[in-house]
């Protein structure tokens, strides 16, 4: 059922998409696709997989603003998928030294501190650009986990206490099934789902409002010309610093919420700033199309419908061994033959053509 | 002294790369409305000079002033927000967006784009489209130009800043001889609007035929300031064109 959802959601977003047809099919898609993702929960056996895709696709977003759209390669954003996760709890958390504050109190605050911290983190590693920007923002990535377990500053006689633990056991507090009579509502399947659709949303409604906004057209500029857009009046110093707390904002959103259902902040780490995390959010970007609204969408959507796909017809243990290496070829295949992604047969009146993929092969050789 | 006061005042500048000074000692005035042409031969230092006065240099030594305010430390982006706007010699178009979106970039963020929004933007890109005959391509990618057409867009975009000083460096490079005359029909259509300018040229025909006063530069320093037929007779312009010889010749046969 997951998987008819995933492929009903990816053909609605490429017609959502599809600038080629008129404004009227545009939108009845956009409200169409809204509308199935809402009940998606009732007809689906579990929403665990649609929970990973959304949350991953609002990291995503994040990650097309500064990646796509500034044309900034970031390779650390786990960082802020991590910390917005640890700071969510270190506010929610239930345990003795910690605010108990409601989720919708925590992650909101969470986002904004981490933004906060990007920013500082920004205005140091966007002084470089290319390859040099992407290593700095990769040893963000590396740096943060030590931060965070930091004696010197979460530690018990730290700078802030165990605010991230530091020692003791750090968790959100659990979501419990909503009961009403006879009617029970489970949290995993509606509370936890309605969230991580909550954020891809944001995701979404932040980068439509970007894509016809000023700063956005500042952000492709620089993009295309970082010179010639600053000689046209684009202040780039400050333009580059608030697209890289924008990605972080969504990518903490993203990590707040996976890691409230998660629970356990102590345990569960190492799996927040998994290499995994950070680089999904760019394959995502990559399979659907960088630097456009619907890419990251269907580009979750492609991704985590094969991932069940592929579950699905294997029915085995032996596919998770194998798993990995499927999804590293897709990358390789992805990036040699379609760097543009879905998009390109999307946004374009190009045909799916082998020509196509040869003609990209040629072009984006180095 | 005369009784406008110039929009632009270069005074003394200099710039150093390394042990060569690229521009040096460097002064003169540009009066509005006026239209300057800046020639020398190549590796005179033109494109530096008009990197120092659009800041994407900073001056070794001296000092600019547009609208008698020094522009001193300003990054180019505050600059092209005063009202200087700039083209470079090798055309920087914003590849994948389009020919109407390139523009409006202009609109969004020059001297006048504060007080727009990105939809009024875009209105005002169409009609500098329509003024640089560039509005049937609005809607391509800006990388499907032609030179020529690349040309225009890189003036557009500039114009579209709303500009009071507009430094063309080396419009015509590239273009063949119809070309030419319509970009030439363009410059003077542009100074008709009230715009200053300074081209950097190295087509003659041009320099004659737009500029209503020229300034010479060689290895870095001024060396001629006039009308268009004063500084082409000045021995010192043909010295630095064609060599000392040639300029001794030349000053016989007169």
């Amino acid at each position: 059922m997951n998987l008819a959802v995933f492929v009903v959601g990816i053909v609605l977003a490429v017609l959502a998409a599809r600038p080629l047809s008129p404004p009227v099919v545009r939108r009845l898609a956009t409200i169409a696709l809204v509308a199935l993702m809402l009940i998606a929960p009732l007809i689906s056996n579990s929403t665990s997989i649609l929970f990973d895709a959304l949350t991953a696709m609002c990291i995503a977003y994040g990650w097309n603003i500064i990646g796509g759209f500034t044309g900034y390669a970031a390779f650390g954003n786990v960082a802020y998928l991590g910390l917005g996760a640890f700071v969510a709890a270190g506010f929610m958390s239930r345990q003795p030294g910690h605010l108990a504050w409601p989720w919708f109190v925590g992650i909101p605050l969470s986002v904004a501190i981490v933004a906060l911290v990007a920013g500082a983190i920004g205005m140091v590693v966007l002084r470089l650009r290319g390859h040099y920007f992407s290593i700095a923002t990769l040893g963000v990535g590396v740096a943060m986990p030590q931060v965070i377990t930091s004696d010197a500053l979460f530690g018990p006689k730290g700078l802030v206490p165990n605010f991230f633990g530091g020692g003791l056991p750090l968790n959100f507090p659990l979501a419990e099934d909503i009961s009403r009579g006879s009617l029970t509502l489970d949290a995993d399947r509606y509370f936890f789902y309605g969230l991580g659709l909550l954020s891809a949303l944001i995701g979404w409604a932040v980068t439509w409002r970007l894509s016809r906004s000023k700063f956005g057209y500042g952000l492709v500029a620089i993009r295309e010309n970082e010179e010639a857009a600053e000689v046209m009046g684009i202040n780039t110093t400050v333009c580059k610093v608030y697209a890289y707390m924008l990605s972080a904002a969504l990518a903490a959103l993203g990590g707040a919420v996976i890691g409230y259902k998660l629970t356990n902040m102590t345990t569960e780490a190492d799996a927040l700033f998994s290499t995994t995390n950070n680089l999904q959010m760019i394959i995502i970007c990559l399979i659907g199309g960088v630097g456009t609204l619907w890419g990251p969408w269907i580009g979750a959507f492609v991704l985590f419908g094969l991932q069940e796909a592929l579950r699905m017809a294997s029915n085995s243990a032996d596919f998770l061994a194998w798993e990995g290496v499927v999804f590293a070829l897709l990358v390789v295949l992805v990036v040699l033959f379609l760097p543009r992604g879905v998009m390109l047969f999307v946004a374009t009146r190009t045909r799916l053509t082998w020509r196509v993929f040869a003609r990209n092969l040629v072009a984006h050789r180095v | 002294m005369s009784a406008v006061p110039p929009i632009l005042e270069v005074h003394q500048a200099g710039k150093r790369y390394g042990g060569v000074m690229a521009v040096q000692g460097v002064s003169f005035d540009v009066l509005p409305g006026e239209i300057l042409g800046l020639i020398g031969p190549n590796g005179a230092g033109k494109t530096t000079l008009v990197n120092l006065i659009s800041g994407v240099t900073q001056p070794s030594e001296g000092t600019v002033a547009f609208e008698g305010r020094p522009l001193a430390g300003m990054r180019p982006h505050q600059i092209g927000r005063l009202g200087i706007a700039r083209t470079f010699q090798v055309v920087r178009p914003f590849a994948n967006l389009t020919v109407l979106e390139n523009v409006a970039v202009g609109a969004m963020y020059g001297a006048g784009g504060n007080k727009r929004s990105a939809s009024e933007a875009m209105r005002l890109a169409e009609a500098v489209l329509e003024f640089v005959h560039l509005a049937p391509r609005r809607d391509d990618p800006a990388e499907s130009l032609p030179i020529a057409g690349r040309k225009r867009l890189e003036m557009a975009k500039a114009l579209a800043m709303e500009p009071r000083l507009l430094l063309l460096d080396e419009v015509m490079a590239g273009l063949r001889g119809t070309e030419v005359d319509q970009a030439m029909d363009l410059i003077r259509a542009i100074s008709a609007r009230g715009i200053t300018l300074l081209i950097i040229e190295h087509v003659m025909k041009v320099i004659i035929g737009v500029c209503n006063r020229v300034v010479v530069l060689d290895y870095g320093k001024k060396i001629a300031d006039g009308t268009p037929a004063e500084v082409t007779a000045n021995p010192a312009v043909i010295e630095a064109y064609l060599g000392k010889r040639y300029a001794k010749a030349h000053q016989a046969d007169a």
